[in-house]
């Protein structure tokens, strides 16, 4: 079966911006223009995220979102934000086919994520985990990797599944932005302990193509999420479609 | 030119991208709320996001479910759940009845190991028609769903997405009435010149 490759842009008042390890930034550019490039480069989804939108309490950035859909015909996620099922109607109607929700769920109301499967579909709604070691165990964070939660990740992938989340997308705050490879460690550890239907896809810290092949190698994932590597012209969606046939 | 009627299913429904598709193609659209606004079109496109449920219910708020059912005009092509629910019932949630023009009915994916059935697909086509003209066998379009059309009528099932010993059915045909479980408009350029080649179908 083909493999995703999916591209995570995360925004910040209308720009991209690149954190690493979920802090500082970096400013990219356009997303409209970005998501229309990788796009024509071949990539087979496209990942928003509004990185402040929860930690600010800020609105949703329709204007951005409706730049970014009008450009690309693949589907599009959008995250961040999100409280309500109304969020995502807004959101639905703009362009983005699937929604994205973490700070929300984890914190205050896992039953948005029961709520939005029921009226949405669960093809429709996506978690997108931040997740760091915290001694021995892996816990789930929020806010974009600013607020604990003392939810191991095991236990929320399960929670996730069985509320009726679509897929899961698996950032490593530890690894993301790093280049150095993913949170191989993590991966094996979910793949051993989970056995849930909703597809994972696998994200943060890619730098070279030595790093797929391992992923390829211990996980074999059906989907794969870049960010950095592709921003900063590391490499191209070219190579690493090639590489991860 | 005529222009492309986008049947309204409820806030539920992904309208922006499928204009977006069909503007970027060339052509007009007018979203549907309303039965009189029928007249003014000259294909229909049944979008799909949601639940079977939901669907039904609001083609049924609008007075659209028996126009639709007993519309003979024109072509009218379901995009995933507007597939689905043109099928003789759902079980999505509730038992819902649909819109009988296809055989067969729509259950939750049991036979495979991922649940939502998502990315790109390779689609298997047991016909020639003019939807696929210029698209190759096994051309990979997006998918994503957890219910499918089961028992259907082969004669009405024009092609597939195939896994060992099971398949997903991918687009349906029952006289004027086209179905596709997938994408078109999310499906890159193929997704493109698909939507192209019904938009132009006379």
């Amino acid at each position: 079966m083909k493999k995703r490759l999916i591209a995570k842009l995360e925004i910040k008042s209308g720009d991209v911006v690149k954190p690493i390890f979920f802090e500082g930034l970096k400013k990219i550019g356009n997303p409209a223009t970005i998501a229309n490039f990788y796009y024509k480069q071949g990539i087979d989804e496209i990942i928003l995220i509004d990185i402040v939108a929860s930690l600010y309490r800020r609105e949703i950035d329709y204007e951005t979102i409706k730049k970014v859909s009008k450009k690309i015909f693949i589907p599009l996620t959008v995250g961040g934000g999100i409280k309500k099922l109304d969020d995502i109607s807004k959101l639905l109607a703009i362009g983005a086919d699937k929604v994205s929700i973490n700070t929300h769920a984890l914190q205050n109301d896992p039953s948005l994520i029961n709520r939005a499967a029921r009226k949405f579909g669960s093809q429709c709604i996506i978690s997108n985990l931040e997740i760091k070691k915290i001694e021995n165990n892996w816990y789930c964070l929020s806010d974009n990797g600013r607020i604990f939660s003392n939810r191991k990740v095991i236990d929320w992938i399960k929670e996730l599944s069985s509320r009726g989340v679509g897929e899961i997308l698996l950032q490593s705050v530890d690894f993301d932005g790093s280049l150095n490879g993913f949170d191989y460690d993590l991966f094996q550890k979910i793949k051993e302990k989970i056995n849930v239907r909703s597809p994972l896809i696998f994200a943060s810290g890619a730098g070279n193509l030595k790093h797929f092949k391992k992923l390829i190698k211990i996980i074999n994932p059906n989907s794969i999420c870049v960010s950095r590597v592709l921003h900063e012209n590391l490499l191209s969606i070219k190579q690493i479609k090639k590489t991860i046939k | 030119m005529s222009k492309i009627g986008i049947i309204y299913t409820g806030e539920i429904s992904n309208i922006f991208s499928l204009n977006n598709a069909i503007k970027h193609l060339g052509f007009d659209t007018i979203v549907i709320k309303r039965p009189n606004q029928i007249k003014h079109v000259s294909k229909i496109i049944i979008p799909g996001v949601g639940t079977y449920p939901a669907g039904i219910k609001n083609l049924k708020k609008n007075n659209l479910f028996k126009l639709i059912r007993d519309y003979k005009k024109n072509y009218v092509l379901g995009i995933c759940l507007g597939m689905q629910i043109m099928s003789i019932r759902g079980f999505e949630f509730k038992k819902t009845n649909g819109l009988k023009i296809l055989r067969g009915e729509v259950k939750r994916i049991d036979k495979l190991s991922e649940l939502p059935h998502v990315g790109f697909k390779k689609v298997f086509f047991n016909k020639k028609d003019n939807l696929l003209k210029g698209i190759k066998q096994n051309s990979e379009f997006y998918f994503t769903h957890s219910f499918e059309l089961k028992n259907s009528l082969p004669k009405e099932i024009l092609a597939e997405v195939k896994y060992t010993k099971k398949s997903i059915a991918a687009i349906t045909k029952k006289n004027k009435f086209y179905g596709v479980q997938f994408h078109p408009e999310k499906s890159g350029q193929i997704g493109l010149k698909l939507l192209k080649n019904f938009l132009n179908l006379q």
